[in-house]
């Protein structure tokens, strides 16, 4: 292998992708050469101080902020996206107070909705059957009052005539009306 | 006590892939969408905090990036990991930030430098650096072009494979081997630099 194939696969090395033919013949160069050995050295230092950043760790509380957006997200639906950018650009504090004003929203709205629903059901059960019922049922309605009205007196005398029967009363016809 | 159950509640919910959980949220589970934030907050944060620097930024940008997923899972047809999305989504929002607020071009050293690789004989010590090299390599990264500056991140920092850093940064797998290569070229001109500086008998150097 040549000095130029080592100063391009160098890194690669470091990295521990070349494949172990390439990888021994690039270890087998740098033991005579000063120059490549170096570069190695080099790759692998350039590799240890960038792994030695320790690893950041987000914000306490940043799991809560976001998930606070994600609820304000659902409830209202998606957003436009101008609305999303400026929601970004806004930052955790704005999110927090967003969510909290969609809350108190929620609840004025939950209350209106009560309200009317309430002066909605007073309306039907009050007004409803005062003008409905006789422009609905004017005069059908007479008329199944009349039959209903012969039919129990029907039933009545009856069990009138069965009753005076079993008695051996004559039948006077006492139910006449 | 409690904390047990909750150790056993926290490995419980480990034992869901991330796909399941998306799922879940999708179905409606909103809820859960919290086990993803709490399993990628540290990585989607360090990643905008490496890009942009200020913490403030890079919790805006990290919670954007939550946001977009939230917005986008619908959407989310699953051929890719779900990591990668998330990384690739973090990542846009990086770029659109650092073009709004960082000036473009700030290479250190030219490629042309990093061609002529001098012969050093200072004595680096296998795998050990000190303080001040390590600093200067981490200074010589923040100089680099955005586009060099992004595949050092990605795959030193955040641990991603060749592959994925291609995935995130939706290029082929030659340029992101192209940029790793020119990026860690200038880089160990640097270091190799700040070798020679700290070399007894150097000009300015550290010789006693």
């Amino acid at each position: 292998m040549r000095c130029a194939q080592v100063e391009r696969l160098v890194d690669v090395f470091v990295d521990g992708r070349l494949a172990g033919q390439q990888a021994a013949a690039i270890e087998e160069h740098a033991s005579g050469c000063v120059r490549c050995a170096e570069s190695i050295r080099l790759a692998r230092g350039i590799r240890e101080a960038l792994h030695a950043d320790p690893a950041l760790k987000a914000p306490r509380g940043f799991s809560d902020r976001v998930m606070a957006g994600v609820y304000r997200q659902a409830l209202q639906g998606l957003p436009r996206p101008e609305a999303a950018v400026a929601q970004g650009a806004r930052g955790p504090r704005g999110h927090a107070e967003a969510a909290s004003r969609g809350a108190a929203a929620k609840v004025y709205r939950r209350l209106g909705l009560s309200f009317l629903l309430t002066a909605g059901v007073l309306a039907v059960s009050l007004l409803v059957p005062r003008i409905a019922y006789p422009t609905l049922l004017g005069r059908q309605g007479a008329v199944i009052d009349r039959e209903s009205r012969s039919a129990v007196r029907g039933l009545l005398m009856e069990a009138d005539s069965a009753v005076r029967g079993a008695l051996g009363e004559p039948n006077t016809g006492g139910i006449d009306r | 006590m409690r904390q047990e159950r909750r150790e056993e509640m926290r490995q419980e919910r480990r034992e869901h892939s991330d796909e399941q959980i998306v799922d879940r949220v999708r179905a409606g589970e909103t809820r859960q969408f919290a086990e993803l934030v709490q399993r990628y907050q540290d990585m989607v944060f360090g990643m905008a905090k490496r890009f942009v620097g200020s913490p403030t930024d890079a919790e805006d940008i990290a919670q954007e990036a939550f946001l977009r997923v939230h917005r986008g899972l619908e959407g989310f047809k699953g051929d890719a990991r779900f990591s990668t999305w998330l990384y690739r989504i973090t990542f846009n929002l990086c770029a659109d930030w650092l073009r709004r607020h960082r000036r473009p071009g700030r290479l250190s050293v030219s490629l042309d430098e990093a061609g002529e690789v001098e012969d050093s004989r200072a004595d680096v010590e296998r795998g050990i650096l000190d303080e001040e090299q390590r600093r200067s390599v981490c200074l010589a990264l923040e100089d680099l072009d955005e586009k060099y500056r992004s595949v050092v991140i990605l795959l030193y920092y955040q641990k991603l494979s060749y592959e994925q850093i291609a995935e995130v940064l939706d290029v082929p797998l030659k340029t992101v081997e192209t940029r790793l290569y020119r990026a860690r070229r200038i880089l160990r001109v640097t270091l190799e630099r700040s070798l020679q500086g700290n070399a007894p008998g150097a000009p300015g150097g550290a010789a006693s």
